[in-house]
């Protein structure tokens, strides 16, 4: 039953005027075509619904950046750390705390250059001892070597201890840090560019505009809706309700 | 070589290539305008709305999916133009009484009687109640099926199947008997 086509009918249907659109009409419409798809011409393509992806991606930058930023601000020295310092310097050598970045780079060297003598090395090493396991590998290979680095071999590992110890904390850190996260990207997100609204709520919030007797706004919404969802088909009910009239 | 389908034009509008929407236009604008204007029966308004429906193909592109055929979307949205239309001004405006369409208006007597049945179908057209009418013209120019028209209608197959049966004998009526 795909065709109930009548062919006479047919016939005299095609006889009537054969209307065409002015060709004004066309040059307008043909415009609004170029026009509109250049002034929104996609980077990628993006595929009908799926263009939430941009505002998405957008978000997830921020989110990123923010995410970073917090993270470099909760890595500064740590005060637990500097606050013990001074009780570690005062008791043994064993208990000098990792120091932090400033001598990361320094820290080979030093090593490399430290005469043989533990009795000389000890309070050189007080400083560059384990900044990172890296020097303080290299330390304990250099005191494996010499038969007389043995206080050195000792301060490489618990240095290693102590780097280790640093890491955990640091994730720790990372972990307290997560879950603050969503909050400041859902923020972000909600900022860079609400996702179209559902056609559903949307009807109930025209309807309700409509119940309240704010038909201007009423209207409006509705028209925005039209455009949003040109195809979409009110159900009766819904269009009664929408449109009161 | 195979003819690009309406589909794959409108995916390609909708991937950046303008050239694709003039053909696709260019296809369908008679068609189309000829469906909005025999809706409305006014020119200015007619118009108005065809430029309306294709500048909603035109913003709704990005969500386009190819899930039925374009002809049946495009006229879905038609439909929905005109319902609006409709609603505004109320149902009763768009009964008998409108501008007239060029064309439409009785021929001499000395016409033939060719034109003479050609008047009565084009009145009979017009007179037709608007959903028995749309029915008409979206298996007329929209080359919609039974099933196409209640689905770009919103109604079910029986209904659809029906005004269009309807709007047919009326027609045929007009144009065997006078």
């Amino acid at each position: 039953m795909a065709d109930e086509r009548d062919p006479k009918l047919s016939q005299h249907y095609r006889d009537l005027e054969p209307l065409e659109p002015p060709a004004e009409l066309d040059r307008r419409i043909l415009a609004a075509a170029r026009e509109r798809q250049a002034a929104h011409a996609p980077l990628v393509a993006p595929a009908g619904r799926h263009r939430w992806y941009y505002s998405l991606a957008a978000a997830a930058v921020l989110v990123l950046a923010v995410a970073i930023t917090l993270h470099v601000e909760r890595d500064r020295p740590d005060p637990e750390t500097t606050a013990t310092a001074p009780q570690a310097r005062s008791g043994t050598i064993t208990q000098e705390p990792p120091a932090e970045s400033k001598r990361a780079d320094a820290a080979p060297a030093v090593a490399e250059s430290r005469p043989s003598s533990p009795a000389a090395d000890a309070p050189a090493l007080e400083k560059p001892a384990a900044p990172t396991p890296r020097p303080a590998a290299k330390a304990q290979a250099k005191a494996k070597a010499e038969a007389q680095a043995v206080p050195e071999a000792r301060d490489a590992m618990q240095a290693q201890g102590e780097t280790q110890e640093r890491a955990r904390r640091e994730s720790s850190v990372m972990a307290r840090s997560a879950p603050a996260q969503p909050d400041v990207g859902g923020a972000a997100a909600a900022r860079v560019a609400p996702p179209p609204e559902r056609p559903e709520p949307w009807l109930e919030r025209i309807a309700e505009l409509r119940s309240r007797g704010r038909h201007a706004e009423a209207d409006r919404e509705l028209a925005a809706f039209r455009r949003a969802y040109p195809d979409y088909r009110l159900s009766e009910v819904m269009r009664e309700r929408v449109e009161g009239r | 070589m195979a003819e690009v389908t309406d589909e794959e034009l409108m995916l390609a509008y909708r991937g950046g290539d303008a050239a694709a929407f003039e053909t696709l236009y260019s296809r369908h604008r008679a068609r189309l305008y000829r469906f909005v204007l025999r809706s409305v029966k006014s020119r200015a308004v007619g118009e108005e709305l065809f430029q309306e429906v294709w500048l909603r193909v035109i913003d709704a592109r990005g969500r386009y999916t190819p899930q039925a055929r374009f002809t049946t979307w495009l006229f879905t949205i038609a439909h929905n133009q005109l319902v609006d239309h409709w609603r505004k001004r109320g149902l009763t405006l768009v009964a008998l009484e409108g501008d007239d369409l060029p064309g439409n208006s009785p021929d001499p007597a000395d016409q033939a009687q060719a034109r003479e049945s050609l008047a009565r179908f084009a009145a009979a057209l017009e007179a037709l109640p608007p959903l028995q009418r749309e029915a008409f013209l979206l298996h007329e120019e929209g080359g919609l099926t039974v099933a196409e028209i209640a689905a770009a209608t919103r109604t079910n197959e029986e209904a659809a199947k029906s005004r269009l049966r309807y709007a047919m004998a009326k027609l045929k009526a007009a144009v065997d008997h006078g």
